[in-house]
């Protein structure tokens, strides 16, 4: 009978020490644990949590309690199990696109050391592969399948003209929980009421007043961690990633939706809508004021004429609508950005074409 | 005096700004009609609001009113049908006045509802118009579809191809049992001529269908009332049990919370499959390269004009043989066509090499 199950050896009668794993996880060195990670309605905390948890069920998939039950049929669900897991797990990552993943990294981290996140799509195809089904969603309270929602004195950021930044705020928040219990039918294991989690005062794409989305986004939030922790996929390194679906790494994060480590939300915005890309977190093109005293002379002398149009020059078609510049220096803060707008305009205008930084 | 580059750049942006402004005024035009689903909060079910999730019907009656304004796009193809429905209906009118024998065309839009068993009323609808023939009546109902969707609707039966096609039949088979007419018409707009359609309620399942729908209607428009008065989601309807309605339903996840059941793929632990999927991989390439290899001899054989050849130990025959054809000209094939099911099977191993020396 084989000692070694899952690169554990329990030959030894005694269990491994509770603890043991909660001293192999990295500390946190990406970004403070309450901000979230992209659109995957994760925070740090919650990785962290869910990474303990699915290590947590690795060690208490109670082989000790199986054996005794019954020896030989565990030796046999155990090898086969050990066998088709990272099968399924490679399948499952396979049919997602890297679109499907949030990269991010530390300072001073490559590209190549990067972390991804599965998303909302991952996830179905993490369902789909190891049939995950979601079983009683519920308000804990009433046990009624709905949301408990609640109202509370919640902090937003919020923008404020006389700051020009965005403020830590006082707000009434809204906040959406649910609870889920989750089943795999190929590893025969569930897992009992995840909760999901969110609240208004995060930051939503669309219409993020409704309540009803408020809600959604909770269940989607509930549906998601149960499968990460089912499938034992919270989060994988990119170069993995890269390999399992036959690209480069760097081919990897320039489809994938770049999160911490890879420019400032704003650039990476809008690199992403400019280049299908991330943007490269570099220094500003030192020639920026160069180019814009080309564009204002073009312009014989006035800025105001010259910012208009350049600003509609560099204008873009995102998803909410007309992306436009706020300022020179916020065209200029993002590389790709300012390089594609000085190339159009010395492809349209060569004769006032700007040649600096050659 | 400006310069001449200044100018130009000037009437461009003047140009370009002037675009966006009529696009957004345009939209404008539409977003102005939109008042939510400007509707009242409901007691019944609208015939067109067939839904195979009987619960999801039950919501719709709660909150239907409150949903959010459609966008412009939308609306702008609602106004479409609407407008293309009034041309329609004229060109029917004038359609049955040079018909042989004459059909008429009897009142415009036309309300009809059905009650329950309790006495309310739990399905209500609007018919688009009535032809009449004699004593013949049916009721029409106009639909414009995309030229692409309409080439496929042949049947009533093919509504089913599409999900949101599929509730049609229902709201005719609501109109003709509310009407208590026999026949119904839908005039398919598809973009040149209109396709046009027959109905019969007595055909197949039809009656048992809109009957079932007529009870899905009042336990549906009972529950949703109560529903929408207390906030108890524990009265409503079944949760549905296909995952493809809730995946696109829009109260999934918030009006609605739906267990989803999935079943992983089928797990090979028998011995003889592990050890067929063994083999198969191990002998990939000497499969590919035994393949090329009978076809560069057989290539080279035929190519000789000769009956026999020699390579090294082989002797390569070749005998001529006739066999039957059949050159049936396409149209008359055509009409032998028929949908079978198939199935391809694919392997491959996601992160690993499928096809080359590396498999072995």
């Amino acid at each position: 009978m084989s000692e070694e199950l899952f690169g554990r050896d329990y030959s030894d009668a005694d269990p491994p020490p509770p603890k043991e794993w909660e001293e192999e996880i990295p500390p946190p060195e990406v970004e403070p644990e309450g901000a979230p990670i992209g659109d995957t309605g994760l925070t740090l905390a919650d990785v962290m949590e869910e990474t303990r948890e699915v290590k947590r069920r690795e060690a208490a998939l109670s082989i000790p309690r199986m054996i005794e039950l019954d020896p030989e049929k565990a030796l046999r669900q155990v090898q086969a199990l050990t066998q088709i897991l990272p099968t399924l797990q490679r399948a499952a990552i396979a049919a997602t696109l890297p679109s499907d993943w949030v990269v991010m990294k530390a300072k001073g981290q490559s590209d190549e050391d990067a972390t991804a996140f599965p998303r909302k799509p991952a996830c179905l195809q993490f369902r789909r592969f190891f049939g995950v089904s979601i079983r009683n969603p519920r308000n804990i309270d009433t046990g009624k399948p709905e949301c408990r929602v609640t109202e509370y004195e919640g902090v937003k950021s919020v923008w404020s003209d006389r700051d020009r930044k965005k403020v830590p705020t006082k707000v009434r928040a809204r906040r959406a929980e649910i609870w889920v219990d989750a089943y795999s039918d190929r590893l025969a294991d569930g897992i009992e009421a995840v909760r999901g989690v969110r609240s208004s005062t995060e930051e939503f794409i669309g219409r993020a007043t409704e309540p009803q989305d408020l809600e959604e986004a909770a269940r989607t939030s509930a549906d998601n961690k149960a499968t990460r922790i089912l499938c034992g996929i919270v989060s994988k390194p990119v170069g993995e990633l890269a390999g399992i679906m036959g690209l480069t790494v760097a081919q990897f994060i320039a489809k994938a939706s770049t999160g911490s480590g890879f420019g400032t939300s704003e650039q990476r915005e809008t690199a992403r809508q400019e280049q299908g890309g991330h943007a490269t977190s570099g220094p500003v093109s030192s020639h920026a004021g160069e180019f814009w005293s080309v564009v204002v002379e073009a312009f014989g002398g006035n800025e105001q004429s010259a910012w208009a149009y350049l600003a509609e020059m560099a204008a873009f078609d995102g998803d909410k609508g007309k992306v436009k510049p706020k300022s020179f220096d916020h065209l200029a803060g993002n590389n790709g950005w300012y390089r594609r707008t000085v190339e159009k305009w010395n492809t349209q205008h060569p004769d006032h074409a700007f040649k600096g930084g050659e | 005096m400006p310069e001449p580059f200044v100018l130009e750049a000037e009437q461009e942006l003047r140009a370009r700004s002037l675009m966006d402004r009529v696009v957004a005024a345009v939209v404008k035009t539409f977003e102005v009609e939109a008042t939510g689903s400007g509707r009242a909060p409901a007691t019944y079910v609208y015939a067109s609001q067939w839904r195979a999730c009987t619960r999801r019907m039950a919501i719709d009656v709660a909150w239907g009113h409150e949903a959010p304004p459609w966008p412009a796009e939308a609306l702008a193809r609602m106004r479409r049908g609407k407008e293309r429905e009034v041309d329609l209906r004229v060109r029917l009118e004038r359609a049955g006045k040079l018909s042989d024998p004459k059909f008429e065309v009897v009142g415009g839009e036309e309300r009809f509802e059905l009650k329950g068993k309790s006495g309310r009323v739990v399905l209500a609808g609007r018919t688009d118009c009535t032809v009449k023939q004699g004593e013949d009546t049916f009721k029409v109902e106009i639909k414009s579809l995309s030229p692409f969707v309409a080439a496929k609707i042949k049947t009533p039966e093919d509504f089913e191809q599409f999900w949101w096609t599929r509730p049609y039949p229902y709201q005719m088979r609501a109109y003709q049992l509310g009407s208590n007419t026999r026949f119904g018409l839908w005039v398919l707009d598809r973009g040149g001529l209109p396709d046009l359609m027959l109905s019969d309620l007595y055909a197949e399942n039809n009656l048992q269908k809109a009957e079932e729908f007529l009870a899905a209607a009042e336990l549906a428009s009972e529950t949703g009332v109560l529903y929408r008065e207390t906030g108890d989601v524990s009265i409503l309807p079944e949760f549905a049990t296909d995952a493809a309605e809730c995946a696109r339903c829009p109260y999934f996840g918030n009006r609605c919370q739906p267990p989803l059941e999935a079943q992983g793929p089928a797990l090979g632990l028998a011995e003889e499959l592990v050890e067929a999927e063994r083999i198969y991989w191990e002998t990939i390439l000497a499969h590919k390269q035994h393949e090329a290899a009978a076809e560069t001899l057989k290539d080279w054989a035929k190519a000789s004009g000769s009956d026999l050849a020699v390579v090294g130990d082989t002797i390569l025959s070749m005998s001529r043989y006739f066999t039957t054809e059949y050159p049936v000209p396409k149209e008359v094939k055509q009409q032998f066509a028929r949908k079978v099911e198939r199935c391809r099977t694919s392997l491959a191993r996601p992160g690993m090499s499928n096809t080359d020396a590396d498999a072995q």
